[in-house]
């Protein structure tokens, strides 16, 4: 009967490497962006052209090509080589980090720069991709502050975490490249 | 099982044969007509193994199935509640020890999304009554102060499940399950979270429960 079976669509044979190797990355960069998205949908807004969903696509676009590496079915996310924000405006130097068990305050100085506002906003992101958890500081912190601190969610005191900073505009429209300052814990007292 | 894609003349629908069109969810789909009684060959130890598996993951998801379309609405296009539980558990639910097949409490997930856990979960008995608390702050990131919190727990004895009467938000840190008197057996509690609009979720954290009972 030819009711049972459809011609357009043979039977599947097995997945080519290519498209095996194409879905783990696309799994992999998904998995690791996806708990990010409050922080993506605004700071890759202006790569979106206004749409929160074109703005992680674009995110996620940008850690295919940069942030992956190995071979199928080897295939890992370089956390360091991650952008969670991007734009023009100038970063900022980290001088120093302070981590507690449930805290984490960040030094950083800014080079003079035209484009550098004093009241431009500082955002910290703390992430841990293992356990899917991400948090930010609460608090409004300025460029000229030079400080900054974000409380731990219970989740991360006990696993080690990465700390992306980077800056925006007071108008929320401008936004600088993201800098990874490094995997930091778990917290051991000393 | 056959499913035919929209044709020219639409899909098949009715009976035509010893087959049968139909669809659901917007599925189309061919079914043999229902075998006779008693002509079903008797299952391989292997085929019995899982329909036990599938058996007991099916019974046990399927009182709670209102929470889980609350936990799991983004995957209920094209699945009830109960099967879209029943995929994402199936490859995690079971321990087997030895010929018995029993669930693996600790690792089932009633709930799957981008929002986010609260954190520092504790449950306790008390009276008759499990109170459930969790970390308030949202560290602005994932999840809001008026995400509803639901809470789940498992009487494995009686084979109930009880959850919380009055909807308790994130804000809250803390929700009370009374127990209507069972208590003194095994009891499971998790805990997951949902929007107001409950089109997000988060993951669904297993609480260990502490008991203050003697």
């Amino acid at each position: 009967m030819d009711l049972l079976y459809d011609r357009n669509h043979p039977k599947l044979t097995e997945k080519s490497y290519g498209k095996l190797a194409a879905q783990q990355r696309m799994r992999l960069a998904m998995a690791f962006l996806n708990p990010l998205r409050p922080v993506i949908a605004e700071s890759w807004l202006g790569h979106g052209k206004g749409s929160k969903k074109k703005a992680f696509g674009q995110a996620l676009k940008k850690l295919m090509q940069d942030a992956l590496e190995g071979d199928y079915p080897e295939q890992r996310v370089i956390p360091e080589r991650v952008d969670i924000s991007i734009g023009i405006l100038p970063g900022l130097q980290v001088e120093d980090s302070v981590h507690s068990q449930q805290t984490l305050e960040v030094y950083f100085s800014s080079k003079e720069n035209p484009l550098a506002r004093p009241n431009d906003e500082v955002v910290l992101v703390v992430y841990s991709p293992e356990v899917g958890v991400a948090a930010r500081n609460t608090q409004v912190c300025n460029r000229s502050e030079g400080y900054i601190k974000v409380e731990l969610p219970p989740q991360l005191w006990s696993v080690p975490f990465h700390v992306y900073l980077f800056v925006h505009s007071a108008s929320r429209k401008r936004y600088s490249k993201s800098i990874h300052i490094g995997q930091l814990g778990p917290w051991q007292e000393r | 099982m056959g499913i035919i894609e929209k044709g020219i003349n639409g899909p098949f629908k009715g009976k035509a044969g010893s087959v049968v069109g139909s669809s659901w969810k917007k599925i189309s789909y061919i079914k043999g007509l229902q075998r006779k009684k008693g002509t079903k060959r008797i299952p391989s130890s292997q085929q019995a193994l899982q329909q036990q598996r599938f058996k007991l993951l099916n019974d046990f998801l399927r009182p709670i199935s209102d929470l889980l379309s609350i936990g799991l609405s983004p995957f209920l296009a094209k699945a009830t509640s109960v099967n879209a539980a029943f995929s994402l558990n199936y490859d995690r639910a079971f321990s087997d020890e030895g010929d018995e097949i029993s669930l693996n409490y600790g690792a089932l997930q009633f709930s799957h999304g981008s929002l986010c856990t609260a954190g520092a979960e504790k449950a306790r008995i008390e009276n008759g009554h499990v109170t459930v608390t969790w970390n308030t702050k949202t560290y602005g990131m994932g999840g809001e102060m008026d995400d509803i919190a639901y809470v789940i727990v498992y009487h494995t004895e009686k084979q109930v499940f009880f959850s919380n009467e009055y909807q308790a938000t994130r804000q809250d840190g803390t929700a009370s399950i009374n127990l209507l008197g069972n208590t003194g057996s095994e009891l499971h509690t998790w805990l997951f979270f949902a929007d107001k609009q409950q089109k997000r979720a988060s993951r669904t954290v297993y609480i260990p429960l502490s008991t203050n009972e003697p």
